[in-house]
């Protein structure tokens, strides 16, 4: 057997194991996380009406400090989670409410997150973050547009592959209404962005948004208007030099993204003779040719090819709709319409605007590089210069299930 | 240590991979994208063969020198001082390379995983876990590279898969397009994501059958490289050749992207961490392993076990020097280049071509004359 000096000691051991072995720093309890869903992020103003506005609302939070107009007070962030509570109502009093929604006003996220710490009874965790909302002020100032977005790609706990808008108004209202659907508004935009391929918002996530910002210094980002109870993703807003330039509208969001390639599941309708023809698109596919001339004229060719079906006519007065010559002037009148409509984006983003959401840029970088080599150095001049030509080729290959 | 189980090739290809896929892998797709843009996964694919070579040289020298590791025969081919400041010179090093694998994990893991469990009980815990694989022989290391190995390299290529339709294939073009000169400086520092193979100077003794090493090192170096070009392409892939040169690990990075459809589980990281975390376990206990036999062959001692406490105590130590993680990959930079170039490559290599000079060992080739030693070799 062992001498009892080695009983000891293994005695020791075993012992100290206990405490080494067990219990972790970080070890939190599931009913003490705050599980972020969405989270807001407003530029902070300083006005007076608001901040008696603020008092009557927060009547209830005592000793709650009013924002005032500091050098500190540069953002307002919020945050909503959901009433875990609810999900197994038994036992323990619990709040009748959905969600809880707070705001705090900070120098930047994380030390507002900080301050949010002190109010609530759990710890805020982004793990679980649905959609990141950011307010038109916000947007419309370069830098602290910039800083939120640093302090968002550098936390690891938020992931890339979420969702990014652009709020019309505060970011922060959308987590405090009270929608219709879906009481709150991560998981609802998520939804949205799964289930909805209307092609009206621009189906991009924070990674690849942050990615084409860091780029080329602009990107398209969704654009989410906050009504009364209820909430549309549509439009986009248009990012250039790392801020808000203009919003996108609906139908210019979607063909910009035709000459990305996506949003191929949405629906055109032309007025052919008088009559409304509905197009349902089932796919689409964009290639990109670029050539150079011997002048130094940089041709932008985009060949767009578009399949579906037709999904409405008039009934029984006009004209047979299985019939290939009357397919063939859809198609026509289709391909027209699309083509108008993407020229017309492509013209006013490229050229008026000077921003490359297509990486029209990137193209030449990777499949000419001896033209990216000539033009890299002054990009922004040459890319309104580009000729561009949008020719959509439409193919209607089932009209429904009547002549 | 001459009567210690010996290991199977299988063994020593597992061993072998668990030892090279550890901290680097993290951070490859950022270096070689940094050094060489869209054609980074050439580069890796040279370095491999590069390595592949080397490490086809070093069993060359395992066969010339039967039963001897390069602390015996390197005594005998560069004189007995030189061979016994060289094995030094390879103890240091290999603990060095060990404190560098725990201070990394340290870093990685307190910074996305255990945010308030201190550096010093992440590290002091890994030393633990691997004293107690080290103080076993080379077998149970490799048995348990057998068992870990297949988790390590099908799992995370399972959920790349899911990547997949995220992926844009054309951010690796233009092809070819890296200036060669810039192409051969990459390569310098490619190569240095291999270290560790040259442990087979100490492992092919312990073979039983030393002559497969070369056939062993190189499947297990093909499998390294081609997991290595994946994950290159990957993330290149997701992300782009901009972007993931602002991305401290690409590769971690590049598994948050990731959402597996229809899956009840939210985030894949946590896997993929845990994972990671056993193979950077895998590479420190390896090297600690190395260290150890380094010392045991150099005082001839026939236990190992006594050493490896003490040890794990200076690699503790050692790793809890860097301030913050800009200092430590500052180390590990002139580490890499000015400790493990001359480990992994040179240095094998002087022995080699000494040897072949002095014609040494019990192979000799040299003129081609004597057939009958050629027969016994073979």
């Amino acid at each position: 057997m062992k001498s009892p000096l080695k009983k000891a000691v293994s005695y020791v051991l075993a012992a100290v194991l206990v405490f080494c072995a067990t219990g972790c720093w970080d070890r939190v309890e599931i009913n003490h996380r705050f599980f972020v869903l969405a989270l807001a992020v407003d530029k902070f103003e300083y006005s007076e009406a608001e901040e008696k506005k603020g008092e009557e609302e927060q009547q209830g939070q005592n000793g709650v400090q009013q924002p005032a107009d500091s050098r500190r007070n540069r953002l307002v962030v919020s945050v909503v989670a959901p009433n875990v509570g609810l999900l197994r109502s038994e036992g323990a009093i619990i709040s009748e409410e959905m969600k809880f929604p707070v705001s705090t006003v900070g120098p930047n996220i994380h030390e507002a997150i900080t301050q949010l710490n002190t109010r609530l009874n759990g710890r805020i965790f982004f793990g679980h973050v649905k959609v990141i909302l950011v307010g038109e002020n916000l947007l419309s100032d370069r830098r602290l547009f910039m800083e939120t977005i640093d302090e968002l790609e550098r936390d690891h706990e938020i992931g890339r592959n979420i969702d990014f808008v652009a709020v019309k108004g505060d970011a922060k209202d959308a987590l405090f209404i009270k929608p219709i659907e879906e009481p709150i508004v991560g998981t609802y935009l998520e939804l949205v962005f799964q289930q909805r391929k209307t092609g009206r918002f621009h189906e991009r996530k924070l990674g690849e948004i942050i990615t084409s910002i860091h780029e080329i210094g602009g990107a398209l980002i969704p654009r989410l208007i906050v009504g009364e109870s209820e909430f549309k993703v549509a439009g986009s807003s248009v990012i250039k030099h790392h801020k808000h330039l203009a919003w996108l509208g609906e139908l210019e969001t979607r063909a910009a993204q035709w000459i990305d390639g996506m949003a191929g599941e949405g629906t055109v309708s032309v007025e052919m003779q008088d009559i409304w023809v509905s197009f349902e698109m089932t796919g689409l596919k964009r290639s990109m040719e670029v050539a150079r001339d011997d002048d130094g004229n940089i041709y932008l060719d985009i060949p767009i090819t578009v399949e579906g079906e037709i999904a409405g006519y008039i009934y029984q007065i006009h004209r047979d709709v299985m019939d290939e010559k009357f397919i063939e002037e859809v198609e026509t009148a289709i391909g027209r319409e699309m083509t108008m409509q993407c020229t017309e984006v492509m013209n006013k983003i490229k050229d008026e605007f000077g921003v490359d959401i297509w990486g029209i840029g990137d193209h030449i970088r990777k499949f000419h590089p001896e033209i990216w080599l000539d033009v890299k150095d002054n990009w922004e001049e040459v890319l309104p210069d580009i000729r561009a030509n949008i020719s959509v080729l439409v193919n209607v290959r089932r009209i429904g299930i009547i002549k | 240590m001459d009567n210690q189980e010996k290991i199977t090739s299988n063994q020593l290809i597992a061993i072998m991979i668990s030892l090279l896929i550890g901290i680097g892998i993290l951070t490859l797709p950022r270096t070689v994208t940094e050094e060489a843009g869209p054609d980074g996964w050439l580069l890796v694919l040279a370095g491999g063969i590069i390595v592949i070579i080397i490490s086809v040289v070093i069993s060359r020298l395992g066969i010339m020198f039967p039963n001897q590791t390069v602390v015996e025969y390197g005594s005998t081919v560069l004189s007995k001082p030189l061979g016994i400041l060289f094995s030094l010179g390879f103890f240091v090093y290999f603990v060095f390379f060990c404190s560098f694998e725990a201070r990394v994990l340290a870093e990685v893991t307190k910074q996305l995983l255990l945010d308030r469990t201190p550096t010093e009980v992440i590290v002091g815990t890994l030393l633990l876990i691997s004293t107690y694989l080290v103080r076993k022989d080379l077998a149970t290391i490799g048995r348990m590279g057998e068992m870990i190995v297949p988790v390590f390299i099908i799992v995370p290529f399972l959920f790349l898969s899911a990547a997949i339709p995220g992926m844009d294939l054309t951010n690796l073009l233009p092809f070819m397009g890296t200036s060669p000169v810039r192409f051969l400086a990459g390569l310098g520092t490619i190569v240095t994501s291999y270290l560790g193979f040259e442990t087979l100077l100490l492992f092919q003794p312990v073979m039983n059958r030393p002559r497969d090493a070369a056939k062993a090192m190189s499947v297990a170096l093909g499998v390294v490289t081609v997991s290595y070009i994946l994950a290159v392409i990957a993330s290149v892939s997701i992300f782009g050749v901009y972007e993931i040169q602002r991305l401290t690990w690409p590769t971690f990075t590049m598994f948050r992207a990731i959402k597996i459809p229809g899956a009840f589980l939210e985030n894949v990281h946590g896997v993929i961490m845990a994972i990671w975390v056993i193979t950077v376990y895998m590479t420190l206990s390896i090297f600690f392993f190395a260290a150890v036999t380094v010392m045991g062959r150099l005082v001839k001692v026939r236990e190992h076990a006594f050493t490896v406490l003490p040890l794990a105590f200076i690699i503790y130590f050692l790793a809890m020097v860097p301030d913050n993680i800009a200092v430590l990959y500052e180390y590990l930079d002139m580490f890499s280049i000015y400790l493990g170039v001359p480990f992994g490559f040179i240095f094998p290599l002087v022995i080699y071509i000494t040897a072949r000079i002095r014609r040494m060992g019990t192979e000799k080739k040299g003129g081609g004359k004597d057939e009958k030693s050629l027969e016994e070799g073979s």
